[in-house]
């Protein structure tokens, strides 16, 4: 292992960022015409893209069909071109099918599947510079993605990771602290009741550290939910002419949209 | 020829045309409290925890009288008893088609909501269903209107009107379902030469003039006489400016298609794909019928 | 085949049950079922029985080149395989996702968190380097196999024996079994897992569902750990919300339950090494596993599980009774026989006896008669002075006589002492055997 220090003596890690801060995230959603939901991350360096198509029928036969609940089906896809050295990833290797898995997991926990019984719910998810917490990156592009969709969701599903340097807990991990071996927990979570939809880790923790990585982990989770919710929120300002048009203006007018009872 | 190149840094940046300022718009994320008042009833795009009212959506509130629902900004088509939608037969089945409606679900059309052709009025026999195949294929495209719908949220078509069945000559184009409004009439003859049908699904349907006294033969014989180019011009025109009003999120239906179509000729048809005309086209479209409503 | 679904009334009596407080099988909440541990006689072979389910782990090894990006690091590959043998509707040779799920977890327990030193595996730095294999096949499905395949494969390569190798130069010798013994892996710790499954929103947790529990759950938490309490792998799968102080709680339980798990292995390798030094078979280990719980203080007073040890005692006490019973019933026949055998020498003896003492009767009757006489010659030959030396001889005759006379007599006391101690045996014998009935 290089002799790199991760954690400075001012406190500061190699990218410069304080222990709890996190990277730059920038988003934009509705980012393909054709989909019926997109969305755009970067955390960082690492970027993601995300496309849902859905609610629509269910491919492959009446079987794969659930009556009670929607069929969230993920597709995740490294490009050859994301890491630093070109190496193809394969689609349907072992990686990949767990982080599918997992994704739709993550998603289930949020989505209101039974208002989309008998359908499938379609996210694909790529990814086009990986620089760490690639799977955080990819779940909130998917949240983001499926928001854009118009699905309804329970809550905001945010993604974030968390490592022990030096026994500090450090958030948001980038490539080379993910690659140094120590314990990285990534936690996905719905913050407006503060439950955890997910959780994974890897590498070695004494049990003593887990409240304080998670507590870090969750704490970077909301942080990064204020800002998903202000770039959500911006989107819609933007667009907020479609919702003015589509309604009537004056409350005389004769043709009124009927609003549809749940 | 030519090719044009376009940087999109130079892209002209979004004019937020004020017209929230009438009425200002509460806008609302998934998770959001939107009320802790009781004695509402609760619409699409909400959610009940606890007595508190949650958006599940992304979009903007809607209350009317005691019903609030949130509408997002995109969503796929859910059908009402009455839309006029426009399709493509997918599969034919045991006494049905499936009909592919941009929707949740796909969509069904049973034979015995069909119009046999010459307009006969019997039960349908063995034979009938046999010649299913006849009437309609997999890969026709028809306009139908909503019968009913079922409890899972699946539309059942019916093309029992003569104005109703077969699509033959022109062209289809995909627009968000939330852009088109319900209205009294979905077909529409616009002087400048073409014929539309605005499905409620989001699909638009540009064709040449449908005359409206010989063309009735039930919709399933289909015109193939050729059509001349000035038709074909002011299809292809037509084309552009809904696509033109779709990208900048602007509401369809005839008003609007006349509007922009006036605002389009000065320019040639195969510029208004370019996305600043394009927008120009959909901004004064939108002032217009701004100004008009009040 | 397509699987069987669980119906609703078999999944509503389920949470039901659970609700209070009440598995299937009888077990408390963080109880596992019983876990049996057999090693084979091939280096690196386990089979873990948990309950029904039943896995089985190889290791194998081969040597390859390493990665270009770590060149003097090994390789450990894990395949999971599920087989139609375990549950019908298992199809041979595809991957499933479940699968596919349990080798991810095995490969961050065991690889991820450098249970097994990779770096020991090197032989000659970027040239060649031994590739581990664990090769895991679940033979029998009845949930949690995720923490048999584990405890398996920890165990196949704690077990497992790696050929000897020495390197001159450039050149590498491999030496097979014959030539040198084999070493062992460099495992610097054994990570175990714990899964615990979650009901009613994350309610109710129990740990190692059998399967009809996790058609069941609403999902579950998979925590390897070793005895350190150090957390090698944490994940969290399944459809379901959970809060902090649950996580929290969920490692606190686990590590209770890793320190059991971690016996069990240590035992079952100890006791393998054992019965290979010694030359006996290489036999299996059981553990049974329902007394620890985590809140003993709350254990009910009776649970069926204790009910079932008395009864599994009681059965042992009473087959041991039988034998014993069988042994006394043996003994008391032999003691029986030696009885007769030592009455009829007894009665040789007596009967010898007899007539020793009849015969001495005899010798001093004629003694007598002799001495009469010769007094009646010495009166008569009181002048001849040839009677002395007939006295004298019969002095010394009669000195002889005696001796004789001694020495059978004491051959019948030892004998009937040896006997008189042999019969105080058998009587002890027999009262040992009563009073054994009697303590019984």
């Amino acid at each position: 292992m290089a002799a790199w220090e991760l954690l400075k003596d001012q406190n500061f890690r190699l990218d410069g960022r304080k222990p709890t801060e996190l990277r730059r995230i920038e988003t934009r959603l509705g980012v393909f015409p054709n989909a019926d939901g997109s969305a755009y991350l970067e955390q960082g360096n690492t970027k993601v893209l995300a496309t849902v198509y859905g609610p629509h029928e269910v491919k492959g036969g009446r079987g794969r069909s659930n009556p009670d609940k929607a069929v969230i089906n993920c597709q995740f896809s490294k490009s050859a071109f994301s890491s630093s050295e070109r190496k193809t990833h394969m689609k349907f290797g072992r990686n990949s099918s767990e982080t599918n898995q997992h994704l739709v997991q993550a998603l289930n926990a949020a989505v209101m599947s039974h208002l989309y019984a008998r359908c499938q719910i379609d996210v694909y998810v790529e990814i086009v510079q990986s620089d760490g917490s690639d799977f955080c990156a990819c779940l909130n592009a998917s949240t983001l993605a499926l928001i854009d969709a118009g699905i309804a969701l329970k809550d905001i599903v945010t993604c974030c990771s968390a490592t022990i340097v030096d026994e500090k807990s450090v958030v948001d991990v980038n490539y080379v602290e993910e690659s140094s071996g120590s314990a990285v927990l990534i936690v996905g979570l719905l913050p407006k009741d503060e439950q955890i939809a997910y959780m994974q880790m890897k590498g070695r923790l004494h049990a003593d550290h887990l409240e304080k990585l998670l507590d870090c982990a969750v704490e970077g989770c909301r942080n990064i939910n204020n800002i998903l919710k202000e770039r959500i929120g911006e989107h819609l300002k933007t667009h907020s002419s479609h919702f003015t048009l589509t309604r009537p203006a004056t409350p005389g007018r004769a043709e009124r949209s009927r609003p549809a009872i749940a | 020829m030519s090719i044009d190149i376009r940087l999109s840094n130079e892209k002209l940046q979004h004019e937020s045309t004020d017209f929230s300022a009438e009425r200002p718009l509460h806008l609302v994320i998934p998770g959001d409290i939107i009320t802790r008042e009781a004695g509402y009833m609760r619409g699409h795009g909400t959610y009940m925890e606890n007595d508190v009212l949650y958006a599940s959506v992304a979009g903007c509130v809607e209350k009317v009288n005691k019903l609030i629902c949130v509408k997002p900004l995109k969503s796929r088509y859910t059908g009402e008893v009455g839309d006029v939608v426009i399709g493509r037969i997918i599969e034919v089945g045991q006494k049905r088609w499936r009909v592919e409606t941009h929707s949740k679900l796909d969509s069904v059309l049973h034979l015995s909501s069909v119009n046999l052709p010459g307009g006969e009025l019997r039960k349908r026999s063995e034979e009938d269903e046999r010649m299913m195949r006849n009437y309609l294929q997999e890969g026709d495209l028809i306009s139908a209107e909503v019968q009913s719908v079922y409890a899972d949220g699946s539309l059942s078509l019916h093309t029992r009107s003569l104005k109703y069945g077969k699509l033959g000559q022109g062209s289809l184009l995909q627009v968000p379902a939330s852009l088109v409004r319900r209205r009294k009439n979905h077909f529409h003859n616009l002087p400048c030469g073409a014929s539309v049908i605005i499905g409620n699904n989001g699909y638009i349907w540009i064709c040449p003039t449908i005359n409206e006294q010989s063309d009735k033969t039930g919709g399933f014989v289909t015109n193939y006489e050729r059509v001349n180019s000035s038709t074909r011009e002011v299809i292809a025109r037509l084309m552009n400016c809904a696509t033109a009003l779709a990208e900048n999120m602007v509401v369809i239906y005839d008003t609007t298609l006349l509007c922009a179509h006036e605002f389009s000729l000065k320019y040639e048809v195969k510029e208004l794909i370019k996305p600043d005309i394009a927008k120009e086209i959909a901004l004064l479209t939108k002032q217009k019928i701004h100004n008009n409503d009040y | 085949m397509k699987e069987t679904p669980l119906s609703n009334c078999e999944r509503n009596f389920i949470l039901k049950a659970i609700e209070n407080k009440e598995r299937l099988d009888g077990r408390q909440s963080y109880d596992y079922r019983r876990i049996k541990l057999e090693f084979g006689i091939d280096r690196g072979c386990c089979t873990v029985e948990l309950g029904e389910t039943i896995v089985m782990a190889k290791v194998s090894c081969e040597v390859g080149q390493p990665k270009q990006t770590r060149p003097t690091e090994g390789f450990l590959y894990i395949n999971v395989e599920f087989s139609p043998m375990a549950e019908a509707h298992f199809e041979p040779g595809k991957q499933t996702e479940q699968a596919n799920e349990m080798a991810r977890v095995l490969e961050r327990c065991l690889r991820d968190s450098r249970a097994v030193d990779l770096e020991s595996l090197c032989i000659m730095a970027g040239a060649k380097v031994w590739k581990l294999r664990v090769d895991i096949k679940i033979l029998n499905y009845d949930g949690n196999t995720i923490d048999a395949s584990a405890l398996c494969s920890i165990a196949a390569l704690s077990h497992f024996r790696r050929p000897d190798i020495t390197v001159s130069g450039e050149e590498v010798t491999i030496h097979s079994v014959d030539e040198k013994d084999p070493i062992p892996l460099s495992i610097h710790h054994l990570p175990l897992c714990v899964t615990i499954a979650f009901f009613h929103q994350g309610t109710y947790c129990l740990t190692d569902p059998i399967s009809r529990e996790e058609k069941v759950m609403d999902g579950k938490m998979i925590i390897g750990m070793n005895k350190h309490r150090e957390i090698c792998t944490l994940q969290m799968t399944g459809n379901m919300l959970l809060n902090k102080e649950q996580v929290l709680r969920c490692t606190n339980i686990a590590t209770v339950k890793i320190v059991e798990l971690n016996d069990v292995l240590q035992n079952a390798l100890s006791a393998d090494e054992e019965a290979r030094s010694s030359g006996k078979p290489y036999g299996t280990y059981v553990a049974d596993f329902r007394k620890v719980t985590v809140k003993a203080a709350e254990s009910p007073t009776h649970s069926m599980s204790e009910i079932e040890e008395e009864a599994r005692s009681m059965q042992l006490d009473s087959d041991r009774m039988e034998e014993s019973e069988e042994e006394v019933v043996e003994n008391v026949v032999k003691n029986s026989w030696l009885l007769r055998i030592k009455e009829s020498k007894a009665n040789e003896a007596q009967k010898v006896k007899d007539t020793i003492c009849s015969e001495i009767d005899e010798f001093l009757t004629t003694q007598r008669e002799m001495s009469d006489l010769q007094q009646q010659s010495i009166v008569n030959n009181s002048s001849k002075n040839n009677g002395a030396k007939g006295q004298d001889q019969d002095a010394k005759t009669d000195t002889k006589r005696k001796r004789n006379q001694n020495r059978p007599k004491k051959k019948p006391d030892t004998q009937s002492t040896a006997k008189g101690e042999s019969l105080d045996s058998a009587t002890s014998q027999t009262k040992k055997s009563k009073g054994k009935r009697k303590g019984k």
